[in-house]
């Protein structure tokens, strides 16, 4: 038992089961298997999303600005699609652009050294300001069929942005473990300066994160433009770096780096699809929803608080 | 003798303003333990951080193993193998020890890139057996490990880049009395591997224990390398301090008044078991023990900075001490043992340094009352002999030493009626340890009481009026005035079960 | 302190100064109504909201911490003022509800923040969110107006041809600007900012001045927040969004340090200036809000990541 409950996960895992069990009470709709698809499909982009917000954090950092990132890549795309460019290429056109952003963010964080937490706010506000710019205020709509296939296509008999998002992980969840690049960002947000007395470039392993959190979020993007057939520059992506940011936080990840696992933070995701699910079915007026958000993000950082507590239990000097 | 693998010659290194090091020769044999020595600020550190590539020598060659070498930084020294283990570790407490060791190696990768951590695991657990570790699990994180074993960690960390030169930085300071012989099993080891072990320490004994060789530094320059059975510890400190010593010590009368100002009975918290002890006024109480025997976390809990059981009292009425400010309104206060981080804000000037825990005495009202305040200052400044152009100087600019007083200057202006010293002479050079020891001595004679923690023997025995040791959390002696000399001193500390058994 | 870090602070408050001085000069070239006595008191009109939450910021700032959750905050307050109101009450009673909310929300911030210890960024963008739901949940989302003339004083009076508010501001910089120079608060708030650790062990309770911090920044939230509604004569659940970003870039502009421990309030004042009349003039040029975002972002990253400004 007691190991049990050592693993970084364990509160996440407690949680998911106690919300899923309230839920099952409450509404009868909400154990159905098409709710429980309903879930994962709403939060495709989310899943991916984390995935860069997880080795955001595990590094240290923090990432405002992943929403509006979402905003510009997801609006470029209807541009490029509204220009009659073929769906395929354009899709990959967007996933260029959130590459891009991250590289500004890369570029001000590791190499002008910037704290992160200013760059990405500067940049929520720059990117979601291009966005409306690019869009002129107007909803993208009428994207050509073939578009459709990112959002809602299948592949294999699986749906193609479940089958992304797997693989998105597969592959992360790969090269955090068994890679040096990846064993790299957990010793650099586990202790800076001993990474770089290992000869490890930490400008460039935090570049490298911030490009690939922008690459994630560009095909993110591709498949929430897709899904929901309509993109709004000024609303799409609003909370959405405060939501991943708290799921990373409940999956176990330490807001102070190098703890973390993308497999928590997915666990993470869902908890919150499942509360925000739950409140819907539940009649639950939709402005409670992003109260609730808040909530969570408040409660991320109170367990985030507590297991460091529990941690350094005796060694009240490194709380400090 | 065989061949040097390292050699040093005329190394100097200049700093704008400061000639740190001037035309040092050094030579490293294999399978030797060279002890370097010195006082505070006699270039120690700067041959270590020359020796270890985070300096490049302003003049001078270093050659390893006869071919002449540069190092560009640490890496890169470690590569060509010369190592240093730092006072501090430099571990990832989130990552496994194995990893600690291998972090980031090419070659603990196949040939598609992915990392191999059977065989990490397996040469991970192969060197720290080798030097005596073998029951450190590799797979553990470090921050489930003890010091000692993170020691080791770092040990063969040095030891995966083949080694030949080994430079172990006060490499007992952070230890346990007890594993220190641990230490040395290790160290012992390495020797006889063929490792050539630089060890810098303070501490006499464990030179002459460990040593076979020792070079004395002073004032940036080399003043001798001599083997250890050639030296006694008279000696050493006489090249170290380049006369001999004077009186460190004031002579203490013994107090004739009984008034108890500080109770303490039965306190526990954390490690320390029922602890029960009087202080009276004008005392000079020493408590000693090795780290982890509880003296710190005395303090701690008498300071408010930790909360547990047990009854305290003062002037004979019984009081809770649950914060920091509540401990300064009962007249008790704090001189931390890390100066740096709980001692002194680096920017700001030594005036507001001075008046910070007094601030609302200093005020009409709300408002600071800027006269009072440089009023104060003055006179701490010159109570304490601090030296500086002004008390506006920023207390960063200042000495170790003058640093030091500053911290004892601010909590003397509160007026306090107990004050607890903890390691109050740490990193301050001999000169200003003196200045100090009068300073603590003058307040006992006014009738201050104080108690001393110090993990620095000679000082306890040299100031104390009774000396209280702890072992494991709890009281196994008291030394009356003039009883306790070093190695009994050390023998209660770390082995209370010998004759008769206080426990 | 050497004549170098002097020069340096002089050159600081020069290159804000400067910087001002262009875009004042700038924007009298592009628009004509830029230089005249009725847009600079309209300017002086609108920038009481982002200047009174400045002063709490640039403290917090200096303690090394933030407080993103200003805006949702303010339109919190607002919203509960004006609900209130609906509710039959009387507007100054309402309007200290509002004031008392804005309070209860910096105490929240300050009991998990300073009592609890955990991350200033993380707890606020928490509030920020699920306060502005909150809003949305009291009142649905709808305006509220209608609020009697004498309210409207505070917002939109002139007093010698200036604006009441704009007056109010001042006295308020003014007496913020000598607490943290002569009073023992300020020397508790760089302390921390600089050594948390050490002002603890000098046996100041680092709790409690966090905890006002946070306190104080609720209620300048909440001020402001009456402020707007009377300004606009309505209060809306949109209301103080993204006023984080001129609070903060203002505060930063004006030389506080990012990692806390320097700063000050005149410097933040000078800061204040230079983003209202950067926004006034693009405004008179017609630029969209959300350019004039794009814009200030960019200042932002500017003003952090040039050496003249953050002095090191």
């Amino acid at each position: 038992m007691k190991r049990i409950l050592n693993v970084h996960e364990a509160p996440i895992i407690l949680f998911t089961i106690i919300v899923t069990l309230l839920f099952a009470v409450i509404s009868p709709d909400f154990l159905q298997f098409d709710n429980i698809k309903l879930i994962l499909d709403q939060n495709i982009s989310m899943f991916i999303v984390a995935i860069g917000m997880t080795m955001v954090i595990l590094l240290g950092g923090m990432d405002l600005s992943v929403g509006s990132v979402l905003a510009v890549t997801a609006t470029s795309v209807g541009l490029f699609l509204s220009h009659g460019i073929h769906p395929w290429i354009a899709a990959a056109m967007g996933i260029g652009i959130g590459v891009l952003c991250g590289v500004v963010n890369g570029y001000f964080i590791a190499v002008r050294k910037i704290p992160d937490i200013i760059v990405t706010l500067a940049t929520m506000y720059i990117f979601r300001g291009i966005a409306v710019g690019i869009s002129g205020g107007t909803w993208m709509t009428n994207f050509p069929a073939d578009f459709r296939f990112f959002g809602q296509g299948n592949l294999l008999g699986l749906s193609f942005p479940l089958l992304t998002a797997i693989i998105l992980i597969a592959v992360f969840i790969y090269l955090l473990k068994f890679t040096r690049p990846g064993r790299r960002i957990y010793a650099i947000g586990g202790n800076n300066s001993a990474a770089k007395l290992a000869g490890i470039s930490v400008a460039k392993s935090k570049f490298m994160v911030y490009v690939l959190t922008g690459l994630l979020v560009g095909v993110a993007s591709v498949i929430f433009a897709s899904k929901v057939g309509s993109v709004q520059a000024s609303t799409a992506g609003n909370s959405l770096s405060f939501e991943v940011m708290a799921a990373v936080l409940i999956g176990g990840g330490s807001i102070f780096g190098g703890v973390g696992t993308i497999a928590g933070t997915m666990l993470g995701v869902l908890f919150m699809g499942i509360i925000k699910n739950g409140l819907i079915i539940s009649k639950v007026s939709p402005f409670w929803v992003d109260a609730a958000t808040g909530f969570l993000i408040i409660l991320a950082i109170v367990i985030n608080t507590l297991q460091r507590i529990r941690q350094n239990k005796g060694k009240e000097e490194d709380l400090v | 003798m065989t061949h040097p693998v390292l050699t040093m010659e005329g190394i100097s290194k200049e700093f704008p303003g400061v000639k740190a090091l001037s035309n040092v020769g050094f030579e490293l044999y294999p399978g030797e333990v060279h002890a370097l020595m010195g006082e505070n600020g006699a270039g120690k550190s700067t041959l270590m951080k020359v020796l270890s590539g985070v300096y490049s020598p302003t003049q001078g060659k270093i050659r390893l193993k006869d071919q002449e070498v540069t190092f560009r930084n640490p890496l890169d020294a470690q590569r060509q193998g010369v190592s240093i283990i730092h006072q501090e570790f430099n571990l990832f407490s989130n990552l496994s020890a194995a990893e600690n060791i291998f972090i980031d190696r090419p070659e603990m990768k196949d040939r598609f890139g992915r990392i191999r951590w059977s065989k990490m695991y397996e040469e991970a657990q192969r060197l720290v057996d080798s030097i005596g570790g073998g029951e450190i699990d590799v797979r553990k994180e470090v921050r489930h490990l003890g010091v000692h074993s993170q020691q080791v960690i770092e040990i063969a960390k040095a030891l995966s880049f083949q080694a030949d030169v080994l430079i172990m930085d006060e490499p007992s300071a952070a230890l346990p009395e007890n594993e220190v012989k641990k230490m040395f099993d290790v160290v012992n080891r390495l020797r006889a591997q063929g490792v050539a072990i630089v060890y810098v320490s303070h501490r006499m004994k464990e030179i002459f224990e460990i040593a076979d060789k020792v070079t004395v530094l002073r004032d940036g320059a080399k003043i001798d390398t001599r083997m250890i059975g050639e030296v006694t510890e008279q000696s050493l400190i006489q090249m170290m301090v380049g006369k001999a010593v004077g009186q460190l010590y004031p002579v203490r009368e013994q107090q004739q008044d009984q008034e108890v100002v500080l109770q303490v009975k039965e306190l526990s918290l954390d490690s320390t078991h029922r602890v029960s002890f009087e202080l009276r006024r004008g005392e000079i109480l020493g408590l000693f023990g090795v780290p982890g025997s509880g003296t710190h976390t005395i303090a701690e809990r008498l300071f408010g900075l930790k909360r547990g059981t047990g009854a305290i009292s003062i002037h004979g009425a019984a009081v809770k001490i649950n914060s920091p400010s509540e401990a300064k309104a009962k007249k008790i206060a704090y001189v931390p043992p890390d100066r740096h981080r709980q001692g002194i804000i680096k920017p700001m000037s030594i005036r507001q340094n001075l008046s910070i825990p007094i601030l609302p005495q200093l005020s009409k009202g709300l408002v600071l009352d800027e006269a009072r305040i440089k009023q104060m200052s003055g006179e701490y400044m010159e109570k304490l002999r601090i030296k500086a152009p002004s008390d506006g100087q920023s207390v960063d600019f200042l000495s170790g030493g003058n640093q030091q007083k500053v911290v004892i200057g601010k909590w003397l202006a509160a007026h306090p009626d107990i004050l607890i010293l903890e390691e109050p002479t740490r990193g301050v050079d001999v000169g200003a340890k003196a200045e100090i020891y009068s300073i603590i001595d003058q307040l006992a004679q006014e009738g201050l009481s104080i108690l001393l923690i110090s993990s620095e023997m000679p000082e306890v025995i040299g100031l104390s009026d009774r000396i209280l040791v702890l072992y494991k959390g709890e009281i196994v002696h008291e030394f009356a005035h003039g009883e306790a000399d070093q190695e009994q001193l050390l023998q209660r500390a770390s082995h209370p079960l010998i004759e008769g058994g206080t426990l | 302190m050497s004549a170098w870090t002097i020069s340096l602070r002089v050159n600081k408050l020069l290159v804000q100064l400067i910087l001002l001085f262009v875009i004042l000069v700038l924007f009298s070239f592009l628009s004509p109504y830029f230089l005249s006595v009725s847009n600079f008191m309209n300017v002086l009109n609108q920038m009481v909201e982002v200047g009174l939450i400045a002063i709490p910021m640039t403290m917090i700032i200096i303690s090394g911490a933030m407080d993103l959750s200003v805006g949702s905050i303010l339109a919190f307050s607002a919203v509960c003022m004006g609900v209130a109101f609906e509710h039959g009450m009387n507007i100054w009673v309402s309007m200290i509800i509002g004031l008392l909310a804005g309070l209860l929300c910096g105490a929240v911030n300050g009991y998990l923040i300073a009592r609890h210890r955990m991350q200033a960024i993380v707890v606020t963008i928490g509030m920020l969110v699920m306060l502005r739901g909150l809003v949305y949940v009291i009142n649905q989302g709808r305006p509220v107006s209608g609020f009697p003339d004498a309210f409207y004083f505070m917002g939109q009076q002139y007093i010698g041809g200036i604006p009441v508010n704009a007056i109010f501001l001042v006295i308020m910089f003014l007496i913020a600007s000598f607490v943290m120079k002569k009073t023992r608060f300020s020397t508790y708030v760089y302390g921390i900012g600089n050594n948390e650790k050490v002002v603890r062990y000098s046996g100041i309770s680092v709790v409690r001045i966090r905890f006002l911090l946070f306190m104080l920044s609720g209620l300048f939230s909440a001020l402001a927040g009456v402020f707007l509604v009377s300004r606009l004569a309505s209060a809306e659940a949109t209301s103080g969004t993204n006023i984080e970003l001129d609070v903060i870039t203002a505060t930063l502009i004006g030389g506080t340090h990012i990692f806390g421990g320097r700063g000050s309030l005149s410097g933040t004042f000078v800061g204040l200036l230079i983003i209202v009349f950067l926004r006034n003039g693009l405004n008179l040029l017609g630029v969209s809000v959300l350019y004039q975002a794009v814009i200030l972002g960019a200042l932002l990253l500017l003003a952090v990541g040039n050496k003249k400004f953050n002095g090191v």
